[in-house]
């Protein structure tokens, strides 16, 4: 199985974090407050099928409300298989991270 | 503020939309709803709309390569679909790709051969600027390529507008020779060193620019210098010409494009013509080629000053011609000024005959592959139902049928492409080089070549695309098949179009094929069978009556003559006629041939009036001339034997008439018979004729060769049949039969291909029908009869269509021509029933293959 780009980890996590309220608006808010960046409309919607598209999220409708102008909210959960990649991926990142200490990052000039 | 927010928003709901990848297309324009509303009230609309804006802009990409995606996904699809079912059918699917094949190589060939001919000469770097000096002779509309020799310089010196001139002209045969090589070169010229300057042929040996500066230089071809040298560097090198003269290899010549008026093999100075002998520095000879070149800009000359050139430099004479510039590119097409034959001249029309082929052919592939597609159609109808009710739209079919037809003309391209590559020598062979050496790879041919897949394949799939994407679901699954009269109509509409335009093809062939053969065989006045000739150059010149004693001792020679030019060559000069009593405006040319004691016995010409020339008469040696019937009318004095008239030529200003010639065609049977004077002058006997008995074998003939080659000089001579000759006026001709003839049987296989899917599916259609009438005791043949019908019928009515046509164009067609065969009946005869032919081949297999098919067999499934 193919390990997730960082963009799509931090996608799926932001989703998890969100529990019951991951919908556009709520994940691209918070998926910028963690990277700091106001992602693209576009880029993320076209990021979110490509997750359902691979299985790691699942979608739900939600109910109409009138400020959406009648329109429904679609929702989005982290699926088994998601919740399957992202354990690999953390794994990779400890093993990775495994017993590398933090002074090395003393050596970055400021 | 909901109004100023739809308008945005629209575009982005748009976007949206068109990529289906998004499925929660209304749940995103929401979001994006909401965001904009918290922005707006926070920031005010102008961020808001600001933000929305940005935000579609940096979407777009992924929209892009989203619909990109998509669409290639779609493709792959249609593809697999579409390979599929060409695997699935395959005799159709032959059918179907050899005729769009066939049909394309054709239009590629045409094509090529048309932009051949399109663009003769555009190879000079100059050839915009590049114009051929021409003479319109006073009081006459005639307009001769071939000038006086002082004209380049003349010209040049007294207009400043003309940057450039220069001149060629014939090199006369001459005894070349290097060590012990002796060669008689034909094609060269005399001209001057600004001829290298003004145009570009390829010098690939010397200095092009310094070439020709020393009068006793030669400039050689690549050929040429192989033959002569071998291996051996040719430059440098000397060659003897007529014994007399060395002149020294400056240059060699690559090789010259095809697509050039001029043939040139080598190139000499025009100082050596005047070392030859010639006097070129007068305005009184007209045997030249002037070429100018013009400043940019400076082409309003040709109308306001140069057609009074003559009038500039002779401001008393009275009769001056006007001058007359043609364009270098307008040369090759310029059938009505004589040239010789080392240059390359072709009719106009032929560009047109060659489109009007090319298109008729391209339409009847086409035409084959609609048939087909919608004859199928029914096939394919329960595809289209199932699609349908899975939710295609008619716009998703339409594209995919477009598509399929695009795929399937694609692959013929290619494969025409293959075809066209693989065969352009034998092509080259076959239209005698006519095709430019540098083609194809530029990208307006590359374009073309797929705008023209585009448009056959948009074309061919119109039709069916919208045909088969109207099949109702509904009517489909319930089992009601389409009947379809409007469309078998259809269908036979344009088999009936297909084959009346191969038919006219056919006409076109038949009638060029008898055109010439009636131009072969109704030469008159003269007698061509049994006469021989053989060339007498200048070197032996001298034994001439030594040889004509020898021939003479052989029992089989009737009669031996000569002449300074053959009948088939036309004349020797050409010049004006003067006589007592004549109109002081009128202006007569008479053409004429100088020629020896016993020419019209030789030829079995008759003498209508007077005598021909003999030896009794002492004064016939200069002061005589018989004409022609045609001159003699022209003339228009009653009687005019025993008159006496002046030819504008030395030694012919006052000459006695003492006979008349019935007119004898020496020209090509194409033009009237003109005016001819023939003078005796033994010194300019350049060929020798003989008449040898009927049936004498070839040995004898062998044996006049060997006393040619006695006196010869040591070069080989022989004898050739003047009949030979006069065929070969319609070389011409030939080649547009031999080429039209191709083309017509391509185009009636590609029909007959056509007819043959077409017979083979009805054929399947109702096999049924045909299972029961068997049984009920139909015989064989009614069978054939029946399925076969439709289609002859479909023959027929081409033919009906066509015959009007044909006889309008080709009528046309040879009124061009002064002597012409009759468009008789049986040449449509002939038409119709090669066409019927053809038709009756592809149906009839079919037909009697289903016609014999068991009945048991084919009513099992009911």
């Amino acid at each position: 199985m193919k390990y997730l780009t960082l963009n799509e980890e931090v996608l799926l996590l932001t989703i998890w974090r969100l529990k019951d309220d991951a919908y556009g608006v709520s994940i691209r808010e918070e998926y910028s407050r963690a990277t700091q960046k106001n992602i693209v409309m576009g880029t993320m919607y076209n990021s979110l099928d490509y997750l359902v598209k691979k299985g790691y999220v699942i979608t739900e409708k939600g109910e109409p409300t009138a400020e959406r102008g009648g329109r429904s909210k679609i929702y989005y959960r982290v699926t088994k298989t998601g919740l399957e990649a992202l354990k690999r991926a953390k794994e990779l990142h400890d093993s990775v991270w495994e017993e590398i200490p933090g002074s090395i990052f003393e050596k970055i000039e400021r | 503020m909901k109004n100023k927010k739809v308008k945005p928003l629209a575009i982005f709901e748009w976007l949206i939309k068109r990529t289906d990848h998004l499925e929660n297309k209304y749940a995103v324009a929401g979001d994006f709803e909401e965001i904009f509303k918290d922005i707006a009230a926070r920031k005010g609309k102008f961020t808001a709309h600001s933000w929305y804006f940005y935000q579609v802009l940096r979407s777009l990409p992924v929209f892009i390569i989203n619909y990109l995606i998509r669409t290639k996904a779609m493709f792959n699809n249609y593809l697999k679909i579409a390979v599929r079912n060409l695997y699935r059918h395959k005799f159709y699917s032959v059918i179907n790709i050899s005729g769009l094949t066939v049909g394309m190589a054709c239009f590629i060939f045409i094509l090529l051969l048309i932009r051949g001919q399109l663009s003769f000469d555009r190879f000079h770097e100059r050839s915009d600027s590049i114009y051929r000096v021409l003479s319109k002779p006073y009081g006459s509309d005639e307009i001769w390529g071939a000038t006086t020799g002082l004209l380049a310089e003349s010209l040049r010196d007294n207009y400043p507008e003309i940057k450039n001139s220069t001149r060629l002209g014939r090199f006369y045969t001459k005894k070349m020779q290097y060590k012990d090589k002796v060669f008689f070169e034909q094609g060269g010229w005399h001209t001057e060193q600004s001829f290298l300057d003004m145009f570009s042929f390829p010098v690939i040996k010397g200095d092009p620019s310094a070439a020709l500066n020393d009068p006793y230089s030669i400039v050689i071809s690549e050929e040429m210098a192989e033959r002569f040298f071998g291996s051996e560097e040719p430059v440098g090198k000397t060659i003897l010409v007529d014994n007399k003269h060395n002149l020294t290899v400056t240059g060699v010549l690559g090789d010259i494009p095809s697509n050039s008026h001029l043939s040139i093999d080598f190139l000499t100075t025009f100082e050596l013509l005047r070392r030859f002998g010639v006097s070129t520095e007068n305005y009184n000879n007209a045997n030249y080629y002037n070429y100018i070149q013009l400043e940019k800009g400076f082409s309003n000359i040709s109308e306001s000053k140069i057609p009074d050139f003559y009038n500039l430099i002779f401001p008393n004479g009275n009769r001056n011609p006007t001058l007359v510039l043609q364009p270098l590119t307008d040369i090759h097409f310029d059938t009505h000024i004589e040239h010789n034959p080392w240059i390359n001249i072709a009719d106009r029309s032929i560009v047109y005959v060659l489109t009007a082929i090319a298109l008729f052919i391209l339409i009847i592939a086409c035409i084959n592959f609609v048939n087909l597609n919608t004859a199928r159609s029914a096939n394919r109808a329960r595809e289209i139902a199932m699609r349908k009710v899975s939710g295609a739209v008619r716009r998703n079919l339409i594209f995919q049928f477009f598509g399929e037809s695009i795929i399937l003309t694609a692959f013929s391209s290619i494969i025409s492409v293959v075809i066209v590559l693989l065969v352009i020598p034998e092509f080259r062979e076959f239209t005698r080089g006519m095709v430019p050496i540098n083609m194809t790879m530029d990208i307006t041919s590359i374009g073309l070549f797929i705008g023209i897949i585009l448009i056959t394949g948009l074309l061919s799939g119109v039709y069916p695309a919208i045909l088969l994407s109207s099949f109702s679901p509904v009517k489909t699954l319930k089992g009601s098949l389409i009947s379809g009269e409007k469309r078998t109509i259809m269908r036979k509409a344009l088999v009936v179009f297909q084959f009346s335009l191969s038919v006219l093809l056919v006409l076109t062939t038949m009638t060029v094929y008898d055109q010439i053969n009636y131009m072969k065989n109704n030469v008159s006045g003269l007698d061509r069978e049994n006469v021989l000739f053989s060339v007498i150059r200048n070197d032996f010149r001298n034994n001439y009556s030594s040889i004509k004693d020898d021939l003479l001792k052989r029992p089989f020679v009737e009669s031996v003559t000569a002449s300074s030019n053959l009948p088939v060559f036309g004349r020797d000069f050409t010049t004006g006629i003067t006589w007592q009593g004549m109109d002081q405006d009128r202006i007569m040319r008479i053409e004429g041939t100088f020629i020896d004691y016993d020419y019209f016995r030789t030829y079995n010409m008759d003498i209508i009036k007077g005598r021909a020339f003999s030896r009794e008469y002492i004064s016939d040696k200069s002061g005589s001339v018989i004409l022609n019937e045609e001159a003699a009318k022209q003339i228009g004095i009653d009687d005019i034997v025993g008159k006496r008239i002046s030819i504008g030529l030395s030694g012919l200003r006052d000459v006695e008439v003492i006979g008349i010639v019935r007119n004898y065609h020496f020209k090509s049977l194409a033009a009237e018979i003109e005016p001819l004077a023939l003078a005796l002058n033994p010194s300019r006997m350049k060929f020798i004729i003989v008449k040898v008995a009927a049936d004498t074998p070839d040995d004898n003939i062998k044996e006049l060769d060997s006393v040619m080659n006695k006196y010869s000089m040591g070069v080989k001579s022989r004898f050739y049949h003047i009949e030979d000759e006069y065929n070969r006026l319609y070389e011409g001709e030939e080649y547009i039969g031999r080429f039209i003839s191709f083309f017509t049987l391509l185009a009636a296989f590609i029909s007959g291909l056509g007819l043959l899917g077409l017979a083979s599916f009805m054929a399947e259609q109702r096999t049924k029908e045909i299972g029961i009438r068997k049984v009920l005791g139909s015989s064989l043949k009614q069978i054939i009869l029946l399925l076969s019908k439709d289609f002859m019928i479909c023959v027929i009515l081409a033919n009906v269509a066509a015959w009007p046509a044909g006889w309008i164009l080709m009528q046309g067609w040879l009124q061009g021509y002064a002597n012409r065969t009759e468009l008789g009946i049986s040449t449509f005869m002939m038409a119709g029933f090669i066409s019927l032919f053809i038709a009756f081949l592809a149906v009839s297999y079919q037909s009697i293959k289903a016609a014999s098919a068991n009945p048991a067999k084919s009513l099992r499934n009911e």
